[in-house]
C-alpha cells in the first residue's frame, strides 16, 4: 500500500505559496499519471497540477480556497488500486469552499499587470482580431494526426476522408467506429459517404457542418509563364473557408471581444461581478504602482508612412519566407530597443532607494486575452535580436499568450513594457507603469493625417507614441529625448539587410 | 471526313499551314528528296519547291539556329529532328537562344521543332528516347505531345501559329498504328488544353503521347473488373492543364500518372507535385506513377519490353490505387 503526496509545486522563482481553486477529482476517483487533479492560483499564474503517479485520490488535504506553501501536501494518492474502495470512504468529502467564481473557468497562465487602460492584443499575433470561431472538435483531432493519426486515434484517414468529416461535422470518435473496406480496414471515401447516407436515412440529426480548418485549396500555382500569346489555363482558386483574422488593422476600431459582453439576467437592475483572484491582483498592483510612482506621460507624433507602405509591400513575401505575419509590432520593438540602447536610463527598476539600470533589454508586451484578461509576456534580450528575430519572438509570445501556453518564465524578468491602446482605436493613452519598472511605452492608432512637409501639405500615416515614466528616477528631458530617438528610428527605418528576401 | 493515320493527319496539318501562310517553311535532314526518315513530308518538295522545303546538313544546332534566325526575321520555320534524341545537339540554341529571346528583348520566335520520339520500335538507346522533360523545365518554350490523328493535326496547326518556340513531340510508334476519322479542313487545338479520352468514376489516369493508348487498353481490362477508369490526355505539357487535372482528381480522388519517359524527374513528378500541393484534401489514396525504368532504352527486344510501361503494368498500378 503506497501513499504518495500531491505537493504544491514551485511555479515561479519568487512564488512562495498558492491557493487551491478547484479540485478536479473527488476522493475515490481514479487518476492517471500526469492527469490534472486540481487547479491552483498564485499571484503570477493559474495552473493545473498533474498527478505524480497513477492511482486513486484518497484524501484532499487542502480544500478549495485554502492557501498552501510550496512543497506542502495538497492531497494524498493511493497507488495500490486494491485499497481504493475502503480508503475512499474514510477520506473527507471535498470542502465546498467558495472559490472565486471566474477562477474556475481559467486554469491557465494569466497574470495581473499594470498596463492600465491600454493593452496590446496579441503582440505578434493578429491584431484586433475578433476571437476565431471555435473549431469543431473533429478538426482538432482529424488534422492533428497526419498519416499516423493522433488525438486519440491511431487509425489512418486519407486527406479526403478527413476533409469530408470536417465539412460534415463528423467527429473523429465517430469515424473511429466506422468499418472500412480499404486496405487494412481503412475508411475510404465510399465508406464514409455510405455511412452518411445511412445516418441520414436513419433520421439521425447530423451535426451542422462548420466552417474553419484548412483552406480547401490555394490559388493555382502556374507553370512558367509564356512570354506572349498566353493560352495557359487559369487554375481558378477555390473559395477559402479559413477565417482570416484582420491583420495589423490599427486603423479602424476593432470588434469588441465577445468576452467583454456582460450577460444580463432578466429583471436584474445590475450585474455584480465579484473579483476573482486575478482581478484582485490587478487592482492591488494598479493602486500600488500609482501610489509608488509619480506618473508623468510624454507624447510624440511619428510619421510612419514608410513603415506602413513597407509592410504593405512586403507582408506577403515576409509571410512566405518567415512563416508568420508581419505586424507593426516588430517595427516598434526594433525602434524602442535601439532607443533604449541610446538612453538606458528608462530600462531600469527601483530597488528601495536605488535605481538599477538593467543591461538586458527585456520587453514586456501587454496582450489582451479574448476572455477579457490581460497578460504581459516578456521578450528577452531584445538587444541581441535583429528585426526578424524580434518579430518571430513577439509572434511566438503573442500566439502562446492567446492560446494560454505561456510558462512562468515567459512572464517574468521584464525591464520595460510596451502597450498598444491603438489597436482598439485609441489615439493614445497614459498607461500605468509595470512595477518595479520605471517606464512604459504606448502606441496609439495609426491614422492618415494632413502633415506639412517641405512647406507642402501631404497626407501621411501618423501615430502618437507615449512614454509614461516614474518621475522619481526619470527626468522629463530623458523621456523626451528617448521618445525623439524612437521617432527618429521609426521614421528612418531602413529595411536593408533586416529581412531576408527584401533588397 | 476520312479515316487517317496519325502520320497522314500530321502531314495534312503541315501541308494546310504551308498553303495558308507563305511564311511557313520546313527544314531538316532528308525531308525533301527523301521525304523524311518517316515520310512525313513525302511529296512536299514537289508541291512547295526547294525554297520552302530545305534539306540541311547533319547538324541539329545549325537547323535550330537557322530556324531561330529566320523566325526572328518574320518566317515561321518548322524544323524536323530526324529523331528526338538528336535534339540534344541543338540544346543550347533552344534553351539559351529560342527560349530567352522574348524575355531578353521582346523578340518573337514563332518556330516549331518536330521531334519523332519514343520507344517500342526496337530503336535502341539513341533512337527511342522521350526527352520532353528537359524542355518542360525551360520557361519560354511550349511543349506538346499529341496522341491521336485529330490532336496531331490540330496541335501542329496551333504550334505553327503560336508566337513562341513550340516543341512538338510526335510518337513514332503511333505514326501508322493509330487511325481515326479526321474532319477535313482547318481546325486548331488550343495549346494547354487536356482532353478526357475516356470518362470514368473510380480512378484517373493522367497521361499523354503513346501511353494514352496503353492506358485506354488498361481501362478496358479494368472495366471488366468493375474499376471505372478516367483517362485524361494532357496533350500539352508546357503549359499543362491544371484545371483538367483538378477536375478529374476532385471527381475520382485517386490518380495514376503514366508516361513512357524514364522515371526520375519525369513529367509525372510535376503532375504529382501539383496534385499534392493543390489537391491534397481531395486524395483518398496515394498517387502512383507508371513510367519506364531509370535506364537507357535497351536495344534487346525482351529488355525493351521489360523497360517500358505496358497495359498490364498500368492496370496493376490502378488496381493498387483503387484497392487502397
Amino acid at each position: 500500500m503506497a501513499r504518495v503526496d500531491i505537493i504544491m509545486p514551485q511555479l515561479g522563482e519568487s512564488i512562495a505559496e498558492g491557493t487551491v481553486v478547484k479540485w478536479l477529482k473527488k476522493p475515490g476517483d481514479k487518476v492517471g499519471k500526469d492527469e490534472s487533479v486540481l487547479e491552483i492560483t498564485t499571484d503570477k499564474v493559474d495552473s493545473e497540477i498533474p498527478s505524480p503517479s497513477a492511482g486513486i485520490l484518497v484524501e484532499i488535504v487542502a480544500p478549495e480556497g485554502t492557501t498552501v506553501g510550496i512543497g506542502k501536501p495538497l492531497g494524498i494518492l493511493e497507488t495500490d488500486a486494491t485499497a481504493a474502495a475502503g480508503a475512499a470512504k474514510s477520506a473527507p468529502a471535498p470542502e465546498a469552499a467558495k472559490a472565486p467564481e471566474a477562477a474556475k473557468a481559467s486554469p491557465d497562465v494569466k497574470t495581473p499587470v499594470t498596463a492600465g487602460d491600454s493593452v496590446l492584443p496579441g503582440a505578434g499575433a493578429p491584431m484586433a482580431a475578433p476571437a476565431p470561431p471555435p473549431e469543431p472538435a473533429v478538426v482538432a483531432h482529424a488534422s492533428g494526426g497526419n498519416g499516423g493519426g493522433n488525438g486519440g486515434s491511431d487509425r489512418f484517414y486519407s486527406p479526403l476522408v478527413k476533409r469530408i468529416a470536417r465539412e460534415e461535422g463528423i467527429a473523429l470518435s465517430e469515424l473511429d467506429r466506422l468499418a472500412g473496406t480499404g486496405q487494412g480496414g481503412r475508411v475510404t471515401k465510399d465508406d464514409l459517404l455510405g455511412y452518411m447516407e445511412q445516418r441520414k436515412a436513419g433520421g439521425v440529426a447530423m451535426p451542422q457542418a462548420q466552417p474553419g480548418g484548412m483552406p480547401m485549396m490555394m490559388p493555382g500555382q502556374m507553370p512558367a509563364g509564356m512570354p506572349m500569346m498566353p493560352m495557359m489555363p487559369q487554375f481558378s482558386p477555390m473559395p477559402q473557408f479559413m477565417p482570416m483574422p484582420g491583420m495589423g488593422a490599427q486603423a479602424g476600431p476593432p470588434a469588441t471581444p465577445p468576452a467583454y459582453k456582460i450577460a444580463r439576467e432578466p429583471g436584474a437592475a445590475e450585474t455584480r461581478i465579484p473579483w476573482d483572484n486575478i482581478r484582485k491582483k490587478i487592482a492591488a498592483h494598479m493602486v500600488m504602482s500609482k501610489s509608488t510612482s509619480p506618473h508623468v506621460t510624454s507624447c510624440a507624433e511619428v510619421d510612419v508612412t514608410t513603415i506602413v507602405s513597407f509592410r504593405e509591400t512586403y507582408k506577403d513575401v515576409f509571410q512566405q519566407s518567415q512563416g508568420f505575419k508581419l505586424t507593426y509590432t516588430p517595427f516598434f520593438l526594433h525602434a524602442v530597443t535601439k532607443a533604449i540602447q541610446d538612453f538606458p536610463g528608462v530600462n531600469a527598476i527601483v530597488d528601495g532607494e536605488t535605481t538599477v539600470i538593467k543591461h538586458a533589454i527585456n520587453l514586456g508586451m501587454a496582450v489582451a486575452m479574448d476572455d477579457g484578461g490581460l497578460i504581459v509576456p516578456v521578450l528577452k534580450h531584445a538587444e541581441d535580436k535583429n528585426f526578424v528575430g524580434l518579430a518571430r519572438n513577439a509572434d511566438d509570445l503573442g500566439r502562446r499568450a492567446k492560446s494560454k501556453k505561456l510558462v512562468p518564465d515567459d512572464i517574468s524578468g521584464g525591464t520595460f513594457t510596451i502597450t498598444n491602446p491603438g489597436v482598439f482605436g485609441g489615439l493614445w493613452g497614459t498607461p500605468i507603469i509595470n512595477q518595479p519598472q520605471v517606464a512604459i511605452f504606448g502606441m496609439g492608432t495609426i491614422n492618415k493625417r494632413v502633415a506639412v512637409i517641405n512647406n507642402m501639405i501631404a497626407i501621411r500615416d501618423m501615430i502618437y507614441v507615449t512614454l509614461s515614466y516614474d518621475h522619481r528616477v526619470v527626468d522629463g528631458a530623458l523621456s523626451h529625448l528617448f521618445l525623439a530617438r524612437v521617432k527618429w528610428y521609426l521614421e528612418n527605418f531602413n529595411p536593408m539587410g533586416q529581412i531576408p528576401g527584401v533588397i | 471526313m476520312a479515316v487517317k493515320t496519325y502520320i497522314e493527319a500530321l502531314a495534312d496539318g503541315l501541308r494546310e499551314e504551308m498553303v495558308r501562310d507563305k511564311s511557313v517553311y520546313m527544314l531538316g535532314e532528308d525531308i525533301g528528296q527523301y521525304g523524311g526518315a518517316f515520310k512525313v513530308t513525302k511529296g512536299f518538295l514537289d508541291e512547295f519547291g526547294p525554297e520552302r522545303i530545305v534539306d540541311t546538313p547533319l547538324a541539329e544546332s545549325a537547323i535550330i539556329g537557322v530556324a531561330i534566325g529566320s523566325a526572328m526575321m518574320g518566317m515561321r520555320p518548322v524544323a524536323e529532328m530526324q529523331f528526338a534524341d538528336f535534339v540534344a545537339c541543338g540544346f543550347n540554341q533552344l534553351i539559351n537562344n529560342a527560349a530567352k529571346m522574348h524575355y531578353r528583348w521582346g523578340a518573337a520566335v514563332p518556330m516549331v521543332v518536330r521531334l519523332p520520339s519514343g520507344g517500342g520500335v526496337r530503336g535502341g538507346p539513341f533512337h527511342s528516347q522521350n526527352p520532353e522533360a528537359w524542355f518542360c523545365h525551360t520557361p519560354g518554350l511550349k511543349v506538346v505531345a499529341p496522341s491521336t490523328p485529330n490532336d496531331a493535326k490540330g496541335l501542329i496547326k496551333a504550334a505553327i501559329r503560336d508566337e513562341n518556340p513550340v516543341l512538338y513531340f510526335e510518337h513514332k510508334y503511333l505514326y501508322r498504328r493509330i487511325k481515326e476519322e479526321v474532319p477535313d479542313g482547318d481546325f486548331a487545338i488550343e495549346i494547354g488544353k487536356a482532353d478526357i479520352k475516356r470518362p470514368g468514376a473510380d480512378v484517373s489516369i493522367i497521361t499523354y503521347g503513346s501511353m494514352v493508348h496503353l492506358s485506354l487498353e488498361a481501362a478496358k481490362k479494368l472495366a471488366a473488373e468493375g474499376i471505372d477508369v478516367e483517362v485524361v490526355d494532357l496533350r500539352s505539357l508546357l503549359p499543362y492543364d491544371q484545371q483538367a487535372i483538378a477536375g478529374t482528381v476532385r471527381k475520382t480522388n485517386r490518380a495514376v500518372v503514366v508516361h513512357e519517359a524514364t522515371r526520375t524527374c519525369g513529367f509525372a513528378a510535376e503532375v504529382m507535385a501539383f496534385i499534392v500541393e493543390e489537391l491534397f484534401t481531395h486524395l483518398d489514396a496515394p498517387v502512383k506513377r507508371v513510367t519506364s525504368i531509370d535506364a537507357p532504352v535497351p536495344y534487346s527486344p525482351p529488355l525493351e519490353d521489360f523497360f517500358m510501361p505496358n497495359a498490364d503494368k498500368i492496370a496493376a498500378a490502378v488496381r493498387e490505387v483503387a484497392a487502397f
